[in-house]
């Protein structure tokens, strides 16, 4: 009863502090927020990422060729690549994606250097004639981008080569057939180039979404309910508040320990000493306070996420294995931590400094997933015990039973080491 | 016969260097209020706090009511209570949650420790201020509330440790009278004090620590006879104060005589009459009296008999 | 010039305590990196240390030249890092894989794949990735367009051995499986060497043209600067609240120091305090990052006096607003989250939608950032710089105001 009296009673101081308050929710959920409305939603079943459109000048100085027929392109009659180029990107397929115009070259660029467009596309003057093979053998196409756009012109030029690659295509196909025939010791006629370059033209016309490849796309394994896969939005937002859930419910946990020392410097924890109620029921009482705060945050964090967000958290099993493992190692890495310092100064550095290091060591992964270091940042955030919760949760996620075993076995398994030296340290601390 | 209230046995402790507590012994009966009387530093919050159960002698036991603090405390803590010189007080939530809170600390349940902490408000006359944060009250309110705690279980045994340091004097005054008043209802009471009119006016016995041992044990006047019917001349001059210390020691009737920093303390028979001669000394060796006190011996005399010190921060 | 005392006495109230000064420089240099590379782009080629690619498990279920061909084409991709795998019906171990982020994605030839390939010209490829996740997308990418270049590749095949059949009349199947995969394959060579390059420019940092080198810190680094100094101001306002609640205020109201001086005072500190910080932050990142500040050094230094001089406002009127010691964290954090989510310290500019840049321009994070970015990626000098140094001159107007009121109105500010 009086554990449950001390626990009860810290409680309630913790649920009047406005700074407690802040930090249990108020921060995690508002990080989040503003995520959602960065990217343009708030979860949900429709909600897609969806990246913003660029704006593209083209620079056409494709001077055609005599050798070219006229291609016919959404009822127009059009006498070299380049202006098929503008013809194409100008379609409606990509209104969503491109905002397109034409300039002059000296225009085009200062229109990049002013921030009016992300970015200028020029079409040398021998563009059709490379393409047909009459030209220089090779060229360049130049991209000149806004210095601070990455994403947006990096879209737009795997979109142009790959129009690029429709135009090389006939020439390609030309020189490939000439070569294998002449192989086997034959030769075509000018009226089989003619009808060769005629069928091999058709084929540039089809839009690549009108092509059938024959590739078939398999999702891989679907999360263990019957929801639908979440959109991307909901997929990077699970991610955010997921990091910031753990990272917080470890400054609530440390928060909850740090009361130990808050008490023994106010006198109070004396007084607590003196009353017949044993040492280990103290520490107890205290302990079970941080269980209960983090408890009520982990679950107040998921549900409201869930209802506004429409963050799907994973199948239960491993959801339930990870929020008792993450409770418990929240708390003893609070009691481990306060365990070694003298007083609340000292617990002020800890807090702030040590806590947000190894909190973002062991979040990292959701920072540097699909990126260049992402291998670099796969095993290192195990090295802090916030990097073991993530990874129970992203086992939740994808439903992977196995791993969240493994990984909240691994918490559990810190939790007893943390709280066996806590306990001790303050246990000897106290005698 | 009962078991003493309190018996203490060679408690000692040291801290690294500093031998805070040297084998110190004492019982305190049912019913006294017992002082520990010292300047800072002289191991009294130490030894209370060994008393208490908080702090682990490296020597010697203490008991209350019989029961060992060291290895029985459950029960020796249930019949004790304690009132810091600190105000411990959560100071975030009201003065009923903290006696609530403290109450259940005490073992108190139900319907008994919210009787008890409706005597306790009023008996503190707080019952007006119940549920607001302590927080705001004032430092005399805080102090009556931080005495309220220690008896709310109605212990048999009271600590008090300097309970009146730097408080003003009306509730200096009151807290004095809810000493006796709490001894008039039979609990037995340690009080830890610097101030020896506190000791004087309260106490059946009083120890004299000093240096972490106790010095002389006793009553009033067992302490005062320690330094015989001597009357205390304290005398400030300006002058050489080798040469009339050496003159007034030739003055029959003074016993003792004791310097710190130009002032003098002279133990006499009786005041009145070398009073004269120690002006007259003084002005024979051309020193200037710049002022005098004379008191009748009391436990700042004995202490500084004993020390050679004077009884102050 | 009492102001100069105040500003010193609170500066040894904040530097006393070295940790979290400290910890004021490390965390935003761990945080720069962390968001440099978070949107730094997708995953590139690597270099000769490390392969940076993409993994990729391939199983090729036909083992057919055709098959072999598409393999080592994939193979030669600056994207895919591909690794064949046994051939294997039970893809449901490439589907875990996938699922847990150990590969990006799974390929498999099937085995009918050939005769699909000739007879239709499409390319059966069956693909285990995930659309919701970065890697899914670059590999989605990579495969499409390969796939481009592989309908072409089964095109000219085609149209060669219809000629071939047309002008020998071969009837064997196996020849003409013969001529068409060889066909196939070399139509695949002949993409090694396309005929048209991208190239990619901008202006540089020095404002020369030069091919395209994304610093990705160009973008992190002013973002982290001005949010790790919003959070600085936790310790410096602090020492105005516990200034008034221990009634120290009062004390120095009652001497000869005047309400303007003592204002002034705790202003200067904190923007010295918040100058240091950026001052360190920005010769690590010249040093360090590679980051070109020193290119136009008045520029620079005008830019950080009027951000300083924002976040010191600001710091006045929290410390002004406060009434507790704990208040000062959430006045703090919350602008810091506010400002620096909307302004742009997260996530660049162009991945975020219209609405979110207008708000931004009402965050002074976002003009701090407009000016560094100016300098670092356009090889912008004063001239260029004005604007946003005149925003945050205003920002800092509007910060201060209400502070300079609200202390003067209070009885025993």
């Amino acid at each position: 009863m009086k554990l449950i009296a001390i626990a009860l009673k810290d409680i309630g101081r913790s649920f009047r502090s406005l700074f407690a308050l802040v930090f249990m929710f108020g921060v995690p959920v508002l990080t989040t927020l503003i995520f959602a409305f960065l990217f343009g939603g708030v979860g949900g079943e429709s909600d897609e990422f969806e990246l913003p459109k660029t704006s593209v000048v083209i620079v056409n100085q494709d001077k055609g060729s005599n050798y070219l027929p006229v291609i016919e392109n959404q009822n127009r009659d059009l006498n070299s690549f380049g202006n098929m180029l503008v013809n194409i990107l100008q379609e409606d397929t990509f209104m969503n994606l491109i905002d397109v115009g034409t300039a002059d070259e000296e225009d085009a660029r200062e229109m990049v250097d002013a921030q009016e467009v992300g970015l200028a596309i020029i079409v040398p003057p021998e563009f059709t004639e490379t393409l047909i093979g009459v030209g220089p053998k090779t060229l360049d196409l130049i991209f000149y981008k806004d210095p601070e756009m990455a994403l947006g012109p990096q879209v737009v030029q795997a979109l142009v080569m790959g129009i690029v690659d429709r135009f090389s295509a006939s020439s390609i196909s030309m020189e490939t057939i000439n070569t294998v025939l002449a192989e086997e010791a034959l030769t075509l006629s000018d009226q089989e180039v003619y009808a060769l370059y005629s069928k091999l033209s058709e084929a540039v016309q089809i839009s690549p979404e009108e092509s059938e490849t024959g590739m078939t796309i398999i999702a891989p394994q679907e999360p263990g309910n019957s929801e639908e896969s979440p959109s991307m939005l909901s997929t990077i937002l699970r991610e955010i508040m997921g990091g910031m859930m753990i990272f917080y419910a470890f400054f609530t946990g440390t928060s909850a320990a740090q009361s130990i020392l808050i008490e023994q410097e106010q006198g109070t924890l004396a007084r607590l000493f003196i009353t017949p109620t044993n040492t280990q029921t103290i520490l107890n009482g205290k302990f079970t306070s941080g269980f209960i705060l983090v408890i009520v945050q982990v679950v107040t964090l998921m549900v409201f996420s869930r209802l506004v967000f429409g963050i799907n958290w994973g199948s239960i099993l491993p959801l339930f294995f990870f929020v008792i493992a993450l409770v418990a190692l929240a708390n003893s890495f609070g009691i481990f931590l306060m365990s070694l310092v003298r007083g609340t100064k000292q617990a002020g550095i800890v807090f702030g400094a040590g806590l947000t290091f190894f909190g973002m060591l062991g979040i990292s992964g959701v920072f540097t997933g699909g990126t260049p270091i992402e291998s670099a940042f796969k095993y290192l955030p195990l090295l802090a015990p916030q990097g073991w919760a993530m990874k129970s949760l992203e086992s939740a996620f994808s439903n992977n039973q196995g791993q969240s075993l493994l990984f909240s076995g691994g918490m559990i398994l810190l939790t007893a080491i943390f709280l066996l030296i806590g306990n001790k340290r303050f246990k000897k601390r106290f005698k | 016969m009962s078991a003493p209230a309190i018996k203490v046995q060679n408690l000692d402790k040291s801290f690294e260097d500093v031998h805070a507590v040297d084998n110190i012994s004492f019982e305190i009966q049912t019913g006294e209020i017992f002082s520990l009387l010292g300047p800072n530093g002289a191991g009294k919050t130490t030894s209370i706090g060994m008393i208490s159960g908080l702090l682990t002698p490296d020597e010697g036991e203490a008991s209350i009511i019989g029961y060992s603090v060291q290895s029985n405390p459950k029960k020796a803590k249930a019949e004790l209570g304690v009132v810091p010189q600190e105000i411990a007080l959560y100071e975030d939530i009201s003065a009923r949650a903290n006696l609530n809170f403290w109450g259940k600390m005490y073992g108190l349940q139900g319907k008994e420790r919210a009787q008890r902490v409706d005597d306790i408000l009023t008996l503190i006359g707080l019952e007006d201020r119940d549920t607001g944060p302590v927080s705001k009250f004032s430092g005399g309110m805080k102090r009556r509330l931080n005495v309220g705690i220690a008896l709310l279980h109605e212990p048999k045994v009271i600590i008090m440790d300097e309970p009146t340091v730097g408080i003003d004097p009306q509730s200096r005054r009151k807290i004095l009278d809810s000493v006796k008043h709490l001894r008039d209802q039979g609990i037995t009471i340690l009080y830890t004090t610097h101030y020896m009119e506190e000791a004087q006016e309260l106490s059946d016995r009083i120890a004299v620590m000093d240096h972490g041992k106790i010095i002389a044990l006793g009553t009033h006047e067992e302490l005062i006879n320690i330094v015989g019917e001597l009357d205390r001349i304290t005398l400030a001059i300006s002058g050489d104060t080798n040469k009339v210390s050496q003159i007034w020691h030739e003055i029959d009737g003074v016993k003792h005589i004791t310097i710190e920093d130009n002032m003098f303390y002279l133990l006499v028979t009786d005041s009145n009459q070398i009073l004269p001669d120690v002006f007259e000394a003084a002005a024979s060796v051309d020193v200037r009296i710049n002022s005098v006190d004379i008191q009748e011996p009391n436990l700042e005399a004995v202490f500084l008999h004993l020390t050679g010190r004077a009884l102050r921060d | 010039m009492k102001f100069i005392d105040i500003a010193l006495k609170d500066l040894y109230q904040i530097f006393k305590d070295w940790e979290p000064v400290i910890f004021l420089v490390i965390a935003p240099i761990i945080f720069t990196i962390m968001f440099g590379f978070m949107f730094g782009g997708f995953s590139g080629p690597g270099d000769e240390v490390t392969d940076n690619r993409l993994p990729v498990q391939l199983i090729d279920q036909e083992e057919t030249n055709l098959s072999k061909s598409i393999t080592t084409y994939l193979e030669n991709s600056d994207i895919l890092r591909v690794e064949k795998s046994t051939t294997t019906n039970d893809l449901s171990k490439y589907k875990q894989a996938v699922a847990d982020q150990t590969i990006a994605a799974a390929i498999l030839i099937p085995d009918s794949f050939q005769k699909i390939v000739m007879e239709s010209g499409d390319i059966p490829l069956e693909v285990i990735l995930d659309e919701n996740t970065t890697a899914g997308i670059s590999v989605l990418q990579e495969i499409q367009s390969a796939i481009s270049r592989l309908q072409t590749a089964a095109q000219t095949a085609d149209l060669a051995l219809q000629i071939y059949e047309e002008k020998t009349g071969i009837e064997d199947e196996n020849e003409r499986t013969a001529f068409y995969s060889k066909t196939f394959n070399q139509t695949l060579n002949a993409w090694k060497s396309p005929l048209v390059t991208a190239t990619v420019t901008q202006t540089a940092p020095d404002g020369a043209q030069s091919t395209s080198e994304d610093n990705a810190f160009a973008h992190s680094l002013p973002g982290m600067i001005a949010q790790f100094a919003i959070a600085g101001l936790i310790s410096a306002a602090e020492i105005i609240v516990q200034e008034r609640r221990s009634g120290a205020l009062s004390r120095l109201l009652g001497t000869a120091v005047s309400k303007s001086d003592i204002l002034l005072g705790h202003w200067l500190a904190m923007f010295s305090m918040i100058f240091l910080q950026f001052a360190i932050l920005i010769t690590f990142g010249q040093i360090f990052l590679r980051l070109n500040f020193f290119n136009a050094p008045f520029a620079t230094f005008l830019l950080a006096v009027a951000s300083c001089s924002v976040i010191a406002s600001l710091g006045l009127l929290i410390g002004i607003l406060a009434k507790l010691p704990e208040q000062t964290i959430v006045f703090s954090l919350i602008p810091m989250f506010i400002f620096s989510g909307l302004g742009g310290a997260w996530v660049p500019m162009e991945l975020l939608g219209e609405t979110v840049r207008r708000v931004s321009r009402f965050t002074p994070v976002a003009w701090i950032m407009t000016g560094y970015k100016d300098i670092l990626l356009r090889g912008a000098h004063l001239n260029d710089v004005t604007l946003p140094i005149l925003v945050l001159f205003g920002f800092s107007a509007l910060f201060l105001i209400p502070a300079v009121i609200l202390f003067y109105s209070r009885k025993n500010s």
